[in-house]
């Protein structure tokens, strides 16, 4: 509960409107933060500036793809597959070497047709040699060759056997020592 | 956001930050804004200053607006938790200390105090001390219950009743003090 000189205070206070003097906006003014100078807008359009000029270059580079030409597709010149989908009608300096018709300025006839002779072959990688290491060269035994030496070695493995063909590859009427036995064997009378 | 007041363009150009703007919209809402502090503060050159940051606040809140009530209300509620918060600040500093030799009156007759004009009311409260005058202002001129105060200055609903009180006596004082040669009109 508020006293009667209290309700006229409060109407009074409502009605109460002081207008703000210049010193009262001066002093807001210095507590607002400085206003915008576009700092941001100046790195974004710095930013913006500088792929501009990037894909004007990339654009404007010279191109060293091989030329389009009416090389067909699926039995159909170019000319045709073209003409489904038509290009825009705002062609770019970069794209309208690309058009059809600078391939007939530039090709005259050939560009419509599906003759290919013009062409240069494509070049096509030559096949890889071959290389082959170097094989090892062992120069065989004279006189001997390895498959008479492997059967003889796996004919027969006995000690008579060996001894007999010793014997056989002895010169004939050849004794050595005084018993007639090869190697000489010392006997005992 | 959505503000209800007509002032849509002002706000937009606001958030922008454009000078001109603030300024408009800071001398359409001082008239209104300004009496909030020179009630809880008194002292005008203390209460611009105060409704100065709680302008701040308001130009770095106004995206967040949601045109809940009335835009005026909303901007009274900053300017009075600015000003209380202010108070709050300088209660340890005790900036208003009440003058121990002073007589106080007994009573001044109402109809002496219904016929001051705005600036002696201010006046008259700012010589009151801070916890006094808080209490009165937000009871007298904001409306706020007992309980309502003692929720918003953590104080017990008693002590709020005793603040009114108090207050309510001193300012009875305070202009008997002021107006010596006016006693035999109460």
């Amino acid at each position: 509960m508020i006293n009667g000189y209290e309700e006229t205070w409060r109407k009074r206070m409502a009605d109460y409107a002081p207008e703000a003097r210049n010193t009262d906006w001066d002093a807001m003014r210095q507590l607002l933060p400085p206003k915008r100078t576009g700092g941001r807008w100046w790195k974004a359009g710095l930013l913006i500036l500088l792929i501009a000029v990037a894909v004007l270059m990339w654009v404007t580079q010279p191109s060293a793809a091989i030329p389009v030409t009416n090389f067909p597709v699926n039995g159909l010149p170019t000319d045709q597959h073209v003409g489904k989908y038509p290009a825009s009608n705002a062609p770019s300096p970069a794209v309208s070497r690309l058009t059809p018709e600078s391939n007939r300025a530039v090709f005259g006839k050939l560009s419509t047709s599906a003759d290919t002779s013009f062409l240069a072959p494509i070049p096509r990688p030559a096949p890889a040699e071959v290389v082959r290491p170097p094989a090892l060269a062992i120069a065989p035994l004279p006189g001997f060759s390895s498959a008479e030496a492997i059967i003889s070695l796996h004919a027969s493995t006995s000690l008579r056997d060996r001894v007999r063909q010793l014997r056989i590859a002895l010169p004939a009427g050849g004794k050595s020592g005084t018993n007639g036995y090869y190697p000489p064997t010392r006997i005992r009378e | 956001m959505t503000p209800t007041s007509p002032h849509d363009a002002l706000i937009k150009a606001c958030l922008r930050g454009e000078r001109r703007a603030q300024e408009q919209f800071y001398r359409s809402y001082f008239p209104k804004l300004l009496p909030i502090c020179l009630r809880y503060l008194g002292d005008r050159d203390e209460s611009v200053g105060v409704l100065n940051r709680a302008m701040l606040k308001i130009f770095g809140a106004l995206d967040d607006y949601r045109g809940e009530g009335a835009f005026e209300a909303w901007l009274a509620t900053i300017v009075r938790n600015q000003a209380l918060s202010h108070l709050r600040d300088q209660a340890r500093e005790q900036r208003k200390v009440v003058d121990k030799n002073f007589v106080w009156p007994v009573s001044v007759p109402n109809r002496a105090l219904d016929q001051l004009a705005v600036e002696d009311i201010i006046k008259l409260l700012d010589r009151l001390p801070d916890h006094l005058r808080i209490v009165f202002s937000l009871v007298v001129f904001d409306g706020y219950s007992h309980a309502e105060v003692a929720t918003e200055l953590n104080i017990t609903e008693t002590a709020s009743r005793w603040r009114l009180m108090k207050s309510r006596e001193t300012l009875q004082g305070y202009y008997r003090a002021v107006n010596p040669g006016k006693e035999n009109e109460l």
